[in-house]
């Protein structure tokens, strides 16, 4: 029996118009928002462009892979500059700027010599280990230095939280993202299917997290 | 694997997400349970602090209140009768005026009584003479009474701070030589302040025996630390940070009193 993919291929076309949501949010909530959150509100305005034609492209039957790795290589860079503003006063600021030039440049040396068109697995899976340890980083810092009364509260709380959430849910199909593409491509919509769901989910928690910029600090 | 079956592969990497997010659940939970744990921890210790601050000024107003009555009450009851007496015996010439000299120096103890309950309530010498005068004063007066020798440092000419912050340092610093005094049998105490862009620091470093501040913790968690828990809650007010050293072979004990610049750190 012809396994039945198209639970999975709503869920890609839920996860696409979901991105509007935290646009929408961060819009109405951009008087408060800080250079720390904007860096996260340009993420969700690159995210809602590349989603766009990636989602045009494949409704044209044209190979979009490469739009998705220009985008991871910009997410890289605002995520990591989220974190770089976090920890503004440390000294790993330092090592986490160094990082995002490493990073371009493997990047950009990996076009250069693999083509565009193919899932970097390596990157996407670096990426993902490193956001997971800044974002435990994150919560340590936001328990040692307590602004808010109650956590939930706290804009960086669900900042984090979906960082978190979308690299760990994500580790295993980065690992694998390569590997599965070239031998398992016919499950490819369901896996896919996964990436999408924790998209809502991120976008979702991104949402809340612009959201709660307008609480009050006690 | 590339023969394997393409559900028991999504299985697999599902099972593999899932227990990832249920790590990071996990995780968040903790982040969660522990700030509440946190919050209630710092609540209680600010109920605590709050409860210690009414119960000094209950016992100084107490203090006070007894400082009035027994001496300036008995004075004033004094003088009354003087002018009782004086009054029955209008006609004594003699007897007028030896009463109204001794009225006139109860007059003058009453006057000295107020001026001291005064001082106690608010040193004159802040406003006046300003808050690096005044520790001088202050040290000065330890060292005259004879117990002990207080000397007083300071680095820069004039550090000017800001009235409300002067006087709970004032408070801060008179509460420390007296828990030094009671508690530490020293003889020599060296009063530091020093000021930069960032802070003014005081430090008191005494020849006695010290206290670290692990074990000014484990006292303010005692009903009896009443007195630390008052000092604890004058340092926040001026958001100081007090922090005790047993000291060593080579380092005497000391106690150090940090306030950051409120204008420099916003």
């Amino acid at each position: 029996m012809k396994p039945n993919y198209s639970f999975y291929i709503f869920l890609v076309y839920v996860s696409f118009f979901s991105t509007l949501v935290p646009a929408i949010t961060g819009f109405f909530r951009i008087k408060y928002l800080g250079a720390r959150e904007k860096a996260l509100f340009y993420l969700i305005l690159v995210s809602l462009v590349s989603e766009s034609v990636i989602f045009i492209l494949r409704e044209l039957n044209i190979r979009n892979l490469y739009v998705a790795r220009i985008y991871d290589v910009m997410e890289f860079t605002l995520i990591s500059l989220f974190y770089i503003r976090l920890f503004d006063k440390s000294k790993i600021t330092l090592y986490m700027k160094i990082l995002v030039f490493v990073f371009i440049g493997i990047a950009i040396l990996d076009f250069y010599y693999n083509g565009i068109s193919s899932m970097d697995d390596i990157f996407l899976t670096t990426e993902s280990i490193l956001f997971m340890i800044y974002s435990l980083f994150a919560f340590f810092h936001l328990l040692q230095n307590p602004v808010y009364d109650n956590v939930l509260a706290a804009p960086l709380f669900w900042f984090n939280t979906a960082i978190l959430t979308y690299f760990s849910g994500n580790l295993f199909l980065f690992v694998f993202s390569n590997y599965l593409e070239n031998h398992f491509a016919k499950v490819s919509p369901a896996l896919w299917g996964i990436h999408s769901l924790l998209n809502i989910v991120f976008y979702f928690l991104i949402s809340t997290g612009f959201w709660k910029t307008a609480t009050q600090r006690t | 694997m590339e023969n394997g079956n393409p559900t028991d592969i999504i299985l697999l990497i599902a099972a593999g997400c899932m227990g990832m997010l249920i790590l990071v659940v996990s995780i968040i939970l903790f982040v969660v349970y522990y700030q509440k744990k946190v919050l209630a921890q710092k609540n209680n210790f600010q109920r605590q602090l709050l409860s210690a601050t009414v119960d000094v000024q209950e016992k100084e107003r107490e203090r006070i209140a007894k400082n009035v009555h027994d001496d300036l009450g008995m004075k004033l009851s004094v003088i009354r009768q003087g002018f009782q007496k004086i009054m029955r015996n209008t006609e004594s010439k003699e007897l007028i005026t030896r009463v109204a000299g001794e009225n006139i120096r109860v007059i003058d103890d009453s006057i000295e009584i107020v001026r001291n309950v005064a001082k106690e309530l608010f040193p004159p010498g802040l406003v006046k003479l300003g808050f690096t005068k005044s520790l001088a004063e202050l040290c000065k007066q330890i060292t005259n009474a004879g117990q002990l020798t207080v000397s007083f440092m300071q680095g820069n000419s004039e550090i000017k701070l800001p009235e409300k912050t002067g006087l709970q340092l004032y408070r801060v610093t008179q509460e420390l030589l007296n828990n030094i005094i009671k508690h530490s049998a020293a003889t020599e105490v060296r009063v530091d302040l020093q000021r930069n862009e960032t802070h003014t620091s005081l430090t008191i470093t005494h020849n006695g025996k010290g206290i670290s501040s692990v074990e000014i913790n484990k006292l303010m968690n005692e009903e009896k630390g009443t007195g630390l828990k008052s000092l604890q809650s004058r340092a926040q007010l001026i958001n100081a940070a007090i922090n005790y050293e047993t000291g060593n072979s080579e380092q005497k004990p000391f106690i150090e009193v940090h306030i950051g610049h409120e204008e420099k750190n916003h």
